[in-house]
């Protein structure tokens, strides 16, 4: 294999073929959301629900779980690579002391399952094909999974495996109750090829076993402890893990996770998704409960609670790749991202900066004496020239703030103690944010912006990543210094987004909508949050709709399934789709008991608009107001 | 084991040969021909079509004239004036000489987030044996087809005619115009890749899933979203042959492509330099046997390890394409090795500069590849 240039440009984990490499890429912190389940007691015999948006990581935690993983981990687990993971891995019973305990079996719902739901046709045969489908697969799956497993070779030692089943009124018609594992695998197999030739010939009269089906026979005949192979006992527990059940069409979707929560039998099985976030049935949860019957990990709003877990992910995943570069020597990633600027070489800029600013205070002087302890205390002000510049900023800010209020206060000067009981790290965000785009210095840089910018998602880190460090191949090539200026880190990074607004409406459907609604949404963000008292701040990055209007409710019909909305839903779920947007379900603001559902801007477009890095700042909007945008 | 090639011999007729072929008298004798082309706003759509009345009796011919329904939302409908115009063309030609039968296949089905793509699975029911059981010979006209539609519509009639051991024949016809092509841009692609129905080769099946996988993507100008989605979609690939077109009417379209695609192919994907294939640009024959070679090579060397599967991607020229399509009819049918053809799907098309685009048409040329029917009978 050809040495690896460019390390940040392999993909994310799970597409990333070699085990070792994954699981040398893969950090455990991940496994911290899975951590707290099992400390309840809510992870193992249990359906869990795991949701994220594309390139959000749910595949690779997966993948972490199939035999060929954890064998390869068990295998290495006194390796200083992957101690960490092994003992997290442990420390939540997927190993014991005699290896192996839980392996997953995933099921890739991309497969051609939703073309099952266009046939022509009954909806109940088609109901029923699906689910032999599902079926068969699973059984051929975990067949391989227990050859694998077991170091055995692969079609050659199939008949080493015994299948014995106790219960044999719950089975698929024709399915041996009793074989090796050669006959049952290709029982299983010449089922399959029979459902496609079906699928290609739908006209013709093929026998199908799918007349009796029970829909998850799957949980009834694939008992761990009905599998020896070469006469042990099988003494595993199966995870069975359906990948992407969002590419399920609707109704087998809904039908599987209903099937699934009310036949789980002590069985686990874990479902991933992508959270479309405007369909009807995640607005209003119907029938199942979380938390009684089933768990459910979102991986952002994970990372959302425990952001600082999120940072340390990406930053091992940059050292950890640094060090696979084929050519390079580079001992940190972090190390070669500058996080401050170099003061010196803006000295000039700064001193300039700092004589407008005082300027612009003073003109408050000359209609007021209210803040004339403020401004000298700015002019006054003790600290590098950046501190002081981000200081008198803060104070214009904080000025601005305290006039629109304090209209009828006496005029006499207030002390400092009045400032400096307003100030506050919004605040100075705010203040750095506005001296960097008003008067020109570098402010997306540093790997704590990078974080930021990849909005919870590693492949979008990954993709930054990728293009900063082919700078840094430049500079080693051509002896110079590896570290990257502000300056320069952030000229990379805008040339990405360039790249990435020009292809929008290219790759997104419905594009040229997305484009104009993504434009006046940047424009309301960049005017809200570049008012000089920063109402917002650190800055307008969101809009939000209420989910509980009680307008909507009255007439109980939803903006969602009205049809002169038509045409937002579809901007709204191609932008989460694609990743445009970020959602934030159930945020409380307002009145007591009004929610929200909030639409951030993914941080690489805050970059195109000029806006700050932060979460916080929303603005409410109505359907009836976002239709316009589209128009 | 496929000891000889079905298609081994180049049955090519270019532009200035079509009167030659298709106009001699006997040839023509005792024929009745189906034409097959779709409506669309590529100007490409009537060129061949006037060359065959010219040169083929009307009486002898009937039109089968697929409509595809791209949606209300599909950004190409700003150029319904287009087909519009080219519909004018049609009517002209045929009108009072030729009969004409329609076929509508819709492409999406349902609304909203149940909104579905159909066209392939739409397009491979779409045409019964019995429709075309009567003609001695089946013209199939591409230029103004996608790629989800014809592909399954002569995958069908290849299959019909060799299931049911006629003689017809069967001629794919592309009005090929690579400056053309390059002023159409896809937009608003599908979130992922996936198979064309009915060419899904044995990938999608999980008793296949332990097979290596070869993925042969053929390679065109600005696609690079196309193949990250394949490779999205493929997940772990084993070994990657791109394609290049070379020969070509441009010789650096190789190397222009290589530069384009310099770091998906090498720093993501990590492919070898050796692993590169090229084949004949206007030469869909060569593509075939290149691809066949290939994956017949890889799965014979990989017979140890339980063989192969191959994908091929095919984000280039018509051309290119059925090269694509013939290697994959072929090697299922043997039921040798799956071969899958995986496609992303734009909402719509985007032309770039509308009054050259239309210019440049007279400098298409017209290709048609005999498939099926004497040629082969022996």
């Amino acid at each position: 294999m050809s040495p690896i240039r460019n390390p940040f440009r392999m993909r994310a984990s799970e597409k990333i073929e070699n085990d070792m490499t994954f699981l040398r890429l893969f950090s455990p912190v991940v496994l911290e959301a899975l951590k707290d389940k099992f400390e309840r007691g809510r992870l193992w015999d249990n359906i869990l629900i795991i949701h994220s948006s594309p390139g959000g990581g749910k595949t690779s935690l997966l993948r972490l779980f199939t035999s060929s993983s954890l064998k390869t981990l068990y295998n290495h687990r006194t390796d200083n690579y992957y101690k960490n993971l092994f003992n997290s891995l442990k420390s939540i019973e997927t190993f014991d002391d005699n290896g192996i305990k839980n392996i997953g079996i995933i099921i890739s719902c991309a497969k051609n399952y939703a073309i099952l739901d266009d046939l022509q046709l009954d909806p109940l045969i088609k109901q029923k094909l699906f689910f032999l489908l599902l079926n068969i697969r699973i059984i051929i799956k975990t067949i391989r999974e227990i050859i694998y497993l077991n170091n055995l070779k692969f079609p050659e030692s199939l008949s080493q495996i015994i299948y014995r089943s106790e219960n044999t009124s719950k089975t698929l018609d024709g399915m041996p109750s009793e074989c090796n594992g050669k006959e049952l695998y290709d029982w299983a197999v010449t089922i399959e090829e029979k459902i496609y030739t079906y699928i290609y010939n739908i006209n013709q009269d093929i026998n199908l076993p799918f007349y009796n089906i029970n829909e998850l026979i799957f949980l009834d005949v694939l008992k761990p402890e009905y599998f020896s192979i070469q006469n042990i006992r099988f003494d595993k527990k199966f995870i069975f893990m359906f990948d992407d059940t969002h590419k399920l069409a609707e109704s087998q979707r809904s039908k599987l996770k209903e099937l699934i929560i009310e036949n789980r039998k002590f069985s686990n099985v874990w479902i991933s998704e992508r959270l479309v976030a405007l369909k009807q049935e995640e607005l209003l949860p119907l029938g199942a409960y979380i938390g009684r019957d089933y768990e459910s990990i979102n991986i952002e709003e994970y990372w959302d609670k425990n952001y600082g877990k999120f940072e340390n992910i990406l930053n091992d995943i940059s050292e950890k790749r640094v060090k696979l570069a084929g050519d390079i020597q580079v001992n940190s990633f972090r190390d070669c991202l500058v996080d401050s600027i170099d003061e010196s070489f803006y000295e000039q800029e700064l001193r300039n900066l700092n004589k407008i600013l005082i300027n612009k205070l003073e003109k408050y002087s000359n209609i007021t004496e209210k803040y004339n302890n403020w401004i000298d205390y700015g002019r006054n002000y003790n600290g590098s020239l950046l501190e002081q510049a981000i200081n008198l900023q803060q104070i214009e800010i904080i000025i601005e703030r305290t006039r629109n209020k304090d209209q009828l206060s006496f005029e006499f000067p207030l002390p400092i103690s009045n400032l400096n009981d307003k100030e506050n790290s919004s605040i100075k965000s705010t203040a750095e944010f506005f001296i960097s785009k008003k008067y020109g210095l570098p402010y997306y840089y540093g790997l704590t912006n990078l974080t930021k910018l990849s909005t919870q998602n590693i492949e979008q880190f990954l993709s930054f990543s990728a293009d900063l460090f082919e700078e840094i191949i430049t500079k080693y090539i051509t002896k110079k210094d590896l570290i990257l200026s502000a300056a320069n880190q952030e000229r990379i990074i805008k040339k990405v987004v360039n790249e990435k607004w020009k292809e929008l409406s290219k790759i997104v459907p419905f594009g040229v909508q997305v484009k104009k609604f993504l434009n006046i949404f940047g424009k309301i963000a960049e005017e809200e949050t570049d008012k000089i008292n920063a109402p917002y701040a650190p800055g307008v990055t969101g809009i939000g709709i209420k989910t509980n209007d009680n307008f909507m409710q009255l007439y109980d019909e939803r903006w969602i399934n009205q049809q002169e909305y038509k045409d937002l839903l579809n901007v709204l779920t191609s932008c989460i789709a694609f990743n445009l947007l970020k959602v934030n379900k159930d945020v409380s603001q307002g009145n007591k008991g009004d929610k929200w559902m909030v639409f951030y801007l993914n941080r690489w477009l805050c970059v195109h608009f000029g806006l700050p890095l932060h979460y916080g700042g929303w603005r409410p909007k109505k359907p009836s107001d976002l239709i316009k945008w589209i128009k | 084991m496929i000891e000889k090639l079905r298609w081994d011999t180049n049955y090519i007729i270019r532009n200035g040969e079509l009167s030659n072929f298709f106009g001699n008298n006997t040839f023509q004798k005792n024929r009745k021909f189906l034409y097959i082309l779709g409506e669309g706003f590529d100007p490409r759509m009537c060129f061949s079509l006037s060359k065959v009345l010219d040169i083929i009796d009307s009486k002898l011919i009937e039109i089968l004239l697929i409509k595809y329904y791209e949606g209300n939302d599909s950004p190409s409908l700003k150029y319904q004036e287009l087909v519009t115009g080219n519909m004018k063309e049609f009517n002209k030609m045929v009108q009072n000489k030729v009969t004409v039968n329609e076929k509508l296949i819709d492409l999406w089905r349902g609304e909203g987030n149940n909104k579905r793509r159909v066209g392939s699975i739409n397009a491979f029911y779409s045409i019964d044996y019995n429709e075309i059981k009567k003609y001695s010979d089946i013209i199939i006209d591409i230029s103004s087809l996608p790629r989800s539609i014809y592909f399954p519509v002569i995958r069908n009639i290849i299959y019909y005619i060799d299931n049911n051991k006629t003689k017809q024949n069967l001629f794919i016809v592309v009005t090929e115009n690579c400056e053309m092509d390059l002023m159409i841009d896809d937009s608003g692609l599908d979130e992922n890749a996936s198979f064309i129905f009915g060419f899904e080769g044995k990938l999608e099946q999980e008793s296949q899933s332990h097979k290596q996988i070869i993925w042969i993507p053929i390679l065109g100008e600005n696609k690079i979203s196309h193949l990250e989605k394949v490779q999205n979609l493929l997940g772990e690939i084993d070994e990657i042959c791109p394609l290049l077109p070379f020969p070509a009417i441009n010789p650096r379209r190789g190397d222009n492509l290589i530069f384009e695609y310099n770091k998906f192919l090498f720093d993501n994907l990590k492919i070898e330099n050796q692993n590169i294939i090229y084949a004949f640009e206007q030469n869909p024959f060569d593509v075939y046997r290149k691809i066949n070679n290939t994956l017949l090579h890889y799965n014979n060397s990989l017979k140890i390890i339980n063989g192969c599967n191959g994908v091929i991607s095919t984000f280039s020229s018509k051309l290119l394409s059925i090269g694509a399509l013939l290697s994959s009819v072929e090697l299922n049918n043997e039921n040798e090795i799956g071969v899958g053809i995986v496609n992303v799907e734009p909402q719509g098309y985007e032309i770039a500069e509308i009054e050259k685009f239309m210019q440049l048409n007279s400098s298409s040329e017209c290709f048609a590849m005999w498939i099926t029917g004497e040629p082969y009978e022996n």
